[in-house]
């Protein structure tokens, strides 16, 4: 009889233990869930991010923004000759 | 008495024992059935919502699309929807006043009227508010509102890069473009990397955008490739449309010329009969041709555009760009060998291009002497602007297997080459293309500094008479550069160009599509890192690996 007690208790222990480790189990599980939502979301404020930079990099908003404070035109290959002329016309 | 007292304290003890070793076993039993209770149950959901956000956690978003440098093409984003409840707004007026502070209602949309509507349960009063905006609004705790998440594919380059990354449909499934020909990478959340270049592309797009205007052209196409890879940097088929508003598939807009129209092309399949007619030993460059008048062949008149009236050679036939002599090579070479060969660049199958908007080519039912001579010079056949630089990327890259893509290639495959023709072909047509740009039909291609090859075209349509329409035109300029080592190809096609009432001339590919690649070229060519030449007048170098042989022209 003793010895059915003891394995109840035993047992009884042994499972307690389970389901408070299993209560603490799902803590971290909710908080990890918590911090995944979390990531979701700033991954998703990132890329929004990115894409709007990449909105406000692209090469038509750049050709607009150049135009409207720098009025130059793209950058073209000079020969030294023609560097050389330009240079001397300057001196002139 | 005594016995009496012990006997009542034993079993007292006795059953203080029994209670406790009872009270454990029923807590004990209380932990087991509730431990078989919890076991029992079916696991909790994976999916967990926060109370703050109602987003679900998705591992499998739809996957980026970005070009060549890592620049994004297509993204997600969310954005929200603003959802009312008018039957707990109280006050719909002052509601109303203070959401018109931080959002632009347009007048039709009648959002108080929404809002005094009682009779509904919820009404959606404004859509795709960004988060920032979205959060602001919250803030300031108006009763009876709430902001709907939702997730919306955004093309940043809007226009840019419509043709070639396409677009998705509610579903965000790919329907259009990239996203429809790597859907399924992209819904297994992967990013794909287009062999696109955003700045070549927006350099072609803006040229094209100046020229469709000045030529008031009913579309402009143009395509770059890397024939070494067969990558495509720039796509551009002109109208385009935005992707991120909604779209009319109907519209002329939604069409990818590039891959979808067929033209007659015209001159530009010179470079083809004649590279046959050369590679099968019947011509070389001086062998001589009698184009002094129109030739008949059953009820076709061969004429010239610019009649010479005079004996061609093979050479010259090129340069003027003689329709009388290209026919007069092709009947030389016979029927059966330029179907062979114009099959073997792929001119008479579909396009093996990983896009999956693309027409199968109008071929010729009969193919006797008239279209053997009329095929020389591009009419007869209808083919799309990029079987066109297809077929010219296997001739110059000398190389049956070539495949063009609009998917990044990371590693080039040098050891699946099948030469089409001789290395001798190759160097006498590199020749030919530069000395065109130089003297031919294609000065106006001509940059400073640069070999560019490049041969013209002009081709008429067909009228609802089934006649051919000189008013009507399809003028290009296929180029190739360098064309001393060919690394790339370009070309250029204007649908119906006109030069205006006061010039009594013809919108030809050498008028308008050669000087529209100058322009092009000379703001793409230092993004593809070649470089300007000293000399003003190069010397064509060509390398031929057999033998060292230096041709100079």
């Amino acid at each position: 009889m003793r010895r059915i007690f003891l394995l109840i208790i035993t047992f009884s222990l042994l499972f307690g233990a389970i389901t408070f480790l299993n209560y603490e189990l799902e803590k971290i599980d909710n908080k990890l869930k918590k911090i995944s939502i979390a990531n979701k979301s700033l991954e998703d404020e990132l890329s929004f991010l990115k894409t709007e930079w990449e909105y406000i990099n692209s090469p038509n908003n750049i050709s607009i923004l150049s135009k409207e404070h720098f009025d130059h035109s793209p950058a073209e290959l000079m020969e030294m000759s023609e560097f050389m002329q330009v240079l001397l016309n300057k001196k002139k | 008495m005594k016995k009496n007292m012990n006997y009542s304290k034993i079993k007292r003890i006795h059953s203080n024992k029994l209670l406790t070793i009872s009270f454990l076993i029923s807590i004990a039993s209380v932990v087991i059935i509730m431990r078989i209770i919890e076991i029992s149950l079916p696991s909790k959901d994976i999916k967990a919502s926060s109370s703050n956000n109602n987003l679900i956690i998705q591992s499998n978003d739809r996957g980026l699309l970005l070009d060549r440098n890592n620049r994004i093409l297509a993204s997600n984003i969310y954005l929200y929807n603003l959802k009312a409840y008018p039957r707990q707004i109280k006050y719909p007026e002052k509601t109303f006043l203070k959401l018109s502070k931080e959002i632009n209602f347009p007048a039709e949309q009648n959002v108080l009227k929404k809002l005094n509507n009682k009779k509904k349960y919820e009404v959606i009063i404004s859509r795709n508010i960004t988060a920032p905006l979205a959060k602001k609004i919250n803030n300031i705790g108006i009763p009876g509102i709430e902001f709907i998440p939702v997730k919306k594919r955004f093309y940043p380059h809007k226009e840019l890069t419509s043709h070639y990354v396409g677009h998705v449909n509610l579903e965000m499934n790919g329907v259009f473009g990239a996203e429809r020909s790597f859907n399924k990478l992209l819904k297994n959340g992967e990013n794909v990397n287009l062999a696109i270049d955003i700045r070549i592309q927006y350099a072609v797009r803006n040229e094209l955008k100046k020229a469709i205007e000045k030529y008031k052209a009913k579309s402009a196409t143009s395509i770059i490739i890397d024939i070494n890879s067969g990558e495509i940097l720039s796509l551009v088929s002109i109208p385009d449309f935005n992707p991120n508003l909604s779209i009319d598939s109907n519209s002329d807009s939604y069409r990818n010329t590039a891959t979808l129209n067929l033209y007659e092309m015209g001159s530009t399949f010179k470079i083809f009969s004649i590279a046959a007619a050369i590679e099968k030993s019947e011509i070389n460059l001086e062998t001589k041709f009698d184009a002094s008048k129109p030739i008949k062949i059953s009820n076709h008149l061969i004429k010239d555009y610019h009649p010479q009236n005079r004996i061609l050679s093979t050479k010259e036939i090129f340069l003027k760009s003689s329709n009388i002599g290209s026919s007069l090579i092709a009947l030389k070479l016979g029927n059966i060998e330029l179907k062979k060969f114009y099959k073997e660049l792929g001119l008479l199958s579909l396009s093996k291009i990983n896009l999956l908007e693309k027409t199968k080519p109008i071929i010729p039912k009969k193919w006797g002497e008239a279209e053997t001579a009329t095929l020389s010079f591009g009419h007869g056949l209808s083919i799309s602007p990029i079987q066109m630089v297809e077929a010219a990327s296997i001739l110059f890259i000398n190389n049956k297997t070539f495949v063009p893509t609009i998917k990044k290639v990371k590693n080039v495959n040098e050891i699946n080459k099948t030469k089409i023709i001789s290395k001798k072909t190759n160097n006498i047509l590199k020749s030919l293309m530069y000395e065109n740009t130089i003297e031919g039909t294609a000065q106006r291609a001509k940059i400073k500094g640069y070999y560019i090859g490049g041969k013209t075209a002009t081709g008429e349509k067909v009228n609802d008479k089934g006649l051919y329409d000189k008013t009507k035109l399809v003028s290009s300029f296929l180029s190739v550069f360098p064309i001393n080592e060919p690394k790339y190809i370009s070309l250029v096609l204007f649908d119906e160009p006109t030069l205006g009432l006061k010039v009594n001339q013809s919108a030809t590919g050498g008028l308008t599509a050669a000087p529209v690649t100058a322009n092009i070229l000379k703001k793409v060519l230092p993004l593809l890192g070649i470089s300007k030449n000293i000399n003003i007048e190069p010397k064509i170098i060509i390398k031929n690996k057999e033998k060292i042989n230096l041709v100079s022209f």
